[in-house]
């Protein structure tokens, strides 16, 4: 995936764990923030969160912050990580707009 | 009390599903080895397991990593046999799956399906290898070369065998991708 980083959608778990990171957090508290924030609608699996926690590290999106040795390791979201999650607010608000335009659902 | 059983399942699915089996009537695998299960006895359904294939050798440090991050989720690996982990979790704490998005199924599927197509490679080149000895010794030297015949016939029913193993993960990517077109 080559896309320019800031314009591609993110995925419903790289959106959440941001969200959760902008507090410091290890990662099965990121699974049970994420479990809370979304009323019990998305269950990470260790696997998918560990795999997304990678790809972010990778990214610069997200830094391992706190003690580098504790087997506990945080994380914490970065200004490129906050200018993703920006950049994805703006796009879920156009297809919400553009949703609620055509159906004249309304919230 | 712990007990040993002896068997040989190739698909990791249905070895899942035996074990998941298992752990319901109380008998949860405690550890592995070549064949040899050992369960101990536990309160029935006292445990979910899941098999995994992991991309490095579980004593290389990315693995050490990535196990020890599913300790912290309270996941436990009571086994390994080269690249293949077997894991438990308490089912008290909730269901236990560890992808849970297409992307990382399809990854998931990829590194089975790798592992499995690379053997069969191997096993397709080595017959055709041993294949050509047989023709050579048969033009040249007038003589049956048995043994390599041998060889080409155990190889190519292996060779099917993995072949067969890496179709599975393969199939199930093809459908994955075709819903990603419209889901994540």
């Amino acid at each position: 995936m080559t896309l320019s980083l800031e314009k591609s959608p993110l995925t419903e778990a790289a959106y959440y764990i941001l969200l959760s990171l902008y507090e410091p957090m290890h990662g099965y508290g990121i699974m049970q923030n994420v479990k809370v924030m979304s009323c019990d609608r998305v269950n990470l699996g260790p696997g998918t969160l560990y795999g997304a926690i990678s790809s972010l590290l990778e990214k610069g999106w997200i830094i391992s912050a706190g003690e580098p040795d504790s087997r506990k390791k945080e994380y914490q979201i970065t200004e490129s990580g906050k200018k993703a999650v920006d950049c994805e607010i703006h796009r879920l608000e156009e297809l919400l707009a553009n949703g609620r335009k055509v159906t004249g659902m309304t919230s | 009390m712990k007990h040993a059983t002896w068997r040989w399942i190739s698909d990791y699915e249905k070895e899942e599903k035996w074990l998941n089996e298992m752990a319901a009537k109380g008998m949860s695998l405690y550890s592995f080895f070549f064949g040899k299960y050992t369960f101990e006895e536990t309160e029935p359904g006292k445990y979910i397991y899941q098999i995994e294939l992991l991309e490095n050798f579980p004593t290389s440090p990315e693995s050490v990593a990535y196990l020890r991050f599913l300790e912290e989720a309270g996941v436990v690996c009571v086994a390994s046999v080269f690249r293949w982990v077997y894991l438990r979790k308490e089912a008290a704490s909730g269901p236990f799956e560890l992808y849970t998005d297409i992307d990382s199924k399809i990854k998931r599927l990829s590194t089975m399906k790798n592992l499995w197509f690379t053997f069969v490679w191997l096993e397709f080149i080595i017959a055709a290898a041993n294949l050509a000895m047989v023709i050579y010794s048969w033009i040249v030297m007038h003589q049956m070369a048995w043994m390599n015949l041998g060889c080409v016939v155990l190889l190519v029913v292996l060779g099917l065998l993995l072949l067969h193993l890496g179709l599975k993960p393969a199939r199930k990517i093809k459908s994955l991708k075709r819903e990603q077109l419209i889901c994540e």
